[in-house]
């Protein structure tokens, strides 16, 4: 089978039905537009609960008579309890130090003496971070002598438990949504395109030609149809973005934008869905041609 | 050549055949006669596996219609010219394209295709059309086109479904008189008509009539 010639029927088809391919594009254009911002949304979202739970550690803090070997002994109990990532020892002075840095006065200018205690703070790993394993290990160590008290961000973390099964509820249904209205879309246009050569497909298949001879410049013109979606929805994404990030970049929020992966996505998914909803068009045109 | 054994169809509405069978050997001319909509398309949809008998079969060649693979149409296909009654030219590429089309669906070299396509075309006198568009021809001219292009494959078997039906009386007789010279190099030929003045003009030739749902042969009186 000749390509050249295959290819050449392809950019016949887009000559017949400019105004169609055209609209074709356009749809895949606004699909993808879509579905990068939904996923530049989930992956954002993502990022900003991440960052929230990042900050989650539980602070234990310590009587303040404790002897140097104690801490070591306590650290080690400490490490003993499952989960922990890591653990960092903030002595007296650093609680000071740390103190002042947030509030901008220092201590002893408000009492003669340091009343900040000496604390362990305890990074968990990822899983760890939910009030009920966080509350078990509270309740393991609390009791223990060198310990005076042990608080966690029980709040913060309340939030992000109460807010992400519904936020994961709501992103599984706009995918779905996004997903089906896409195809959907696409499918649907691609189907107007092949419909008005259906004498051009009737003839080839009287004239013996296979399935594939039918079928490749249907599925070059999908490809081409999805590469100029996917150029035209980074293009607008893009500079969409140039406005958005220019009001972002003053914060300390660090947004994913259209990063390389990105736009590969973007074009693997425009030039799947152009290609599917080629094929599937095809496909069905020519079982209903018997 | 062609079998058609005990063939059942029908349209959901409507039956065409009951237990209808014929034979058609190589070589033959034979005109397929009947009332308009009787099916006389329908048995030529039947001879080149377009529609699938209900029960019976179509033998052509080497192709049975129950045992073959929807896969070996397509070859089964390229062994029949086709000349329909609307023509079939498309619109979006010239003569010279539109008559090299089955060359190029069978895999044909450029260079050969070139030389097939100005010999039918200089044989049917066509190579002054070869650079313009169908719609720019009459009726009869492409009429011509729809033959060159079901020939250029140098086919067993030429099926022409109504090849007159939209053409003038003389034009209508030229092409018949092309058919039977096509005929006469050894190409077995089924041609579909209503028109019984074309079939008395040509009455050496076998007359195939579709009747209550059946084939028969029939001679005209002399």
């Amino acid at each position: 089978m000749k390509f050249g010639y295959l290819y050449k029927e392809a950019i016949r088809g887009f000559a017949n039905a400019k105004l169609s391919a055209f609209a074709s594009v356009i749809t895949i254009t606004l699909s993808l537009i879509l579905i990068a911002i939904y996923f530049l949304f989930t992956v954002n979202s993502n990022r900003i609960i991440k960052n929230i739970k990042d900050k989650v550690e539980i602070e234990v803090f310590l009587i303040d008579d404790i002897k140097t070997d104690e801490l070591n002994t306590l650290k080690e109990k400490l490490k003993a309890v499952g989960g922990v990532k890591n653990i960092v020892y903030v002595s007296k002075d650093d609680a000071a130090k740390i103190f002042s840095e947030e509030f901008g006065s220092d201590m002893l200018d408000i009492y003669d003496y340091n009343p900040l205690p000496a604390s362990y703070k305890i990074n968990l790993y990822d899983e760890y971070k939910t009030i009920d394993r966080i509350n078990r290990i509270k309740a393991q160590i609390t009791n223990l002598p060198q310990i005076s008290d042990v608080q966690f961000p029980e709040k913060n973390l309340e939030l992000i438990e109460s807010k992400t099964t519904g936020f994961l509820f709501i992103n599984l249904i706009i995918m779905v949504v996004i997903t089906i209205s896409s195809i959907f879309l696409v499918s649907n246009t691609i189907r107007l395109i092949i419909s008005s050569r259906s004498k051009i497909i009737e003839t080839f298949k009287l004239l013996g030609a296979k399935r594939s001879f039918i079928m490749i410049p249907f599925l070059i013109e999908g490809f081409i149809q999805g590469l100029a979606g996917s150029i035209l929805a980074i293009s607008a994404l893009y500079l969409f973005f140039t406005v958005f990030v220019s009001k972002f970049e003053s914060t300390d929020l660090h947004f994913e934008l259209l990063g390389t992966d990105i736009v590969l996505y973007v074009v693997l998914i425009g030039v799947t869905l152009g290609i599917a909803g080629s094929y599937f068009s095809v496909l069905k045109y020519l079982k209903v041609q018997n | 050549m062609i079998t058609l054994n005990n063939i059942n169809f029908s349209y959901t509405s409507k039956e065409i055949f009951s237990e209808a069978s014929v034979e058609i050997s190589k070589g033959e001319f034979v005109f397929v006669v009947g009332e308009s909509g009787i099916g006389k398309t329908t048995l030529l949809k039947l001879i080149y596996f377009d529609v699938k008998p209900k029960s019976g079969t179509v033998i052509f060649d080497d192709y049975n219609s129950g045992t073959v693979d929807k896969t070996e149409i397509p070859f089964l296909r390229r062994k029949i010219g086709i000349v329909f009654q609307d023509f079939k030219l498309l619109n979006d590429r010239n003569i010279f394209e539109n008559i090299a089309l089955p060359l190029y669906i069978a895999n044909g070299k450029k260079e050969s295709i070139k030389k097939r396509v100005f010999d039918i075309a200089s044989k049917l006198g066509l190579i002054e059309y070869l650079n313009i568009f169908p719609y720019d021809l009459s009726g009869g001219e492409q009429q011509r086109v729809a033959i060159a292009r079901a020939m250029i494959t140098e086919p067993i078997l030429l099926i022409a479904d109504e090849p007159t039906g939209n053409l003038d009386p003389f034009v209508a007789m030229d092409i018949v008189k092309l058919l039977n010279d096509i005929n006469k190099t050894g190409t077995t030929l089924i041609m579909a008509t209503h028109n019984f003045d074309i079939v008395k003009k040509f009455a050496d030739k076998r007359i195939l009539q579709l009747k209550d749902r059946k084939l028969f042969d029939v001679r005209l009186k002399a």
